[in-house]
């Protein structure tokens, strides 16, 4: 008796190309995690060389720096500490997405009062920002991640955007709309099938800024409010929003 | 009486898109006696055009910025101020990049997380090359 030598019998009951995909899964996986690595260490960076510089050199200078002055390096010192610790919090909310560990305190959330809270923390320097948001405009969902939704949209639009910038919503059934508008160029067609993705920023014609991590935030906060987050491109600008139940 | 000596002052323009920088930059400068940034730019598209216009001793350059970046604009600010030596501000310089910025005429690179170290230091070699 011999064994069978046809090897068509083997492969039947074996995918070749299974360890070929799981090579290529775990490349990409090693690709993404040093893409990681480095888009932290340098977005930490930047924030922590003006921090640290200022203050060494404040505290070399202190009696010859004028107090104006002093009072504009702490101001920006406060500003670079602001942007690390958004850095980690957004660091940490891709963490718990991924883990599926977000924490969720469901209650009313009045939009107008989110919108009119993120212009105030987030609007500086004379940014033109309005708000079309009704005052009764409510839904149910984690006020917190409604925030940093708003957030999030709303520094991308001055980031990258062009002003005006408006907060707006409608009623849309059972859910709300709720978008970040901007008159800026918007987003290419070909880039917004990866809006939405971890990692994605779109080709300028500087280099990337920013972790490429607010979207997809965005986007795993809304569907943590059994939402969506959504994109919709005008000849004048775009608009950023999501889609939440009114609950 | 005996006229003051003056110290010759190097003349400096700096180049980043972040303010935050270009103020840290200044502020470092400007405490030597011996130092005074001139003007500042925050493309490298601007920063030929001051360069071209003041030609100054050295320009500090920033790699990463909008418009034109410091690769471009370093053999722009070369043929335009060729009195003018050039010292690149890197975010992460790795030797490669470092090369890059040398054969295109950079007289040195620094690297932003040991700036407030080197700068100075930096600055005087170049302008005294």
């Amino acid at each position: 008796m011999t064994a069978p030598t046809d090897p068509t019998d083997q492969t039947d009951q074996f995918d070749q190309t299974a360890p070929d995909r799981l090579i290529e899964e775990l490349r990409a996986t090693v690709q993404m995690k040093d893409h990681l690595l480095q888009m932290v260490s340098h977005e930490m960076r930047t924030p922590l060389v003006s921090i640290t510089n200022f203050a060494s050199t404040m505290l070399r200078a202190w009696d010859v720096v004028p107090d104006d002055d002093k009072r504009e390096y702490m101001e920006i010192i406060l500003q670079q500490s602001t942007r690390l610790s958004r850095l980690v919090n957004d660091l940490l909310a891709v963490a718990r997405l991924e883990a599926g560990r977000l924490r969720t305190v469901t209650e009313r959330v009045e939009l107008r009062e989110v919108a009119q809270e993120t212009v105030t923390e987030i609007a500086t320097g004379g940014a033109d920002i309005s708000i079309s948001v009704a005052d009764d405009a409510a839904v149910t969902a984690d006020r917190d991640h409604v925030k940093q939704i708003l957030v999030n949209y709303v520094t991308n639009a001055l980031k990258y955007g062009r002003g005006p910038i408006e907060i707006a919503s409608e009623a849309d059934g059972d859910d709300v709309r709720l978008w970040v508008e901007d008159h800026g160029d918007g987003v290419s067609e070909e880039f917004r099938p990866h809006l939405f993705e971890k990692f994605s920023q779109q080709e300028a014609a500087h280099e990337k800024v920013g972790t490429g991590l607010g979207l997809s935030i965005v986007q795993g906060l809304a569907l943590a409010q059994h939402g969506s987050a959504w994109y919709e491109h005008a000849d004048d600008g775009a608009r950023f929003g999501v889609t939440i139940p009114r609950g | 009486m005996a006229d003051a000596v003056a110290t010759p002052t190097i003349s400096v323009v700096t180049v980043d898109d972040a303010v935050a920088m270009q103020k840290l930059i200044k502020l470092m400068l400007e405490l030597e006696p011996d130092i005074s940034v001139i003007a500042q730019a925050g493309d490298g598209r601007a920063a030929v055009d001051l360069a071209e216009r003041h030609q100054p001793d050295v320009v500090l350059l920033d790699i990463a910025m909008p418009v034109m970046d410091g690769i471009e604009a370093l053999p722009l600010i070369r043929d335009r101020a060729p009195g003018t030596r050039v010292v690149m501000v890197t975010g992460f310089g790795t030797p490669a990049l470092r090369e890059q910025c040398a054969a295109l005429g950079a007289a040195d690179s620094i690297d932003k997380g040991s700036i407030a170290g080197t700068i100075v230091d930096a600055v005087r070699r170049a302008a005294a090359a």
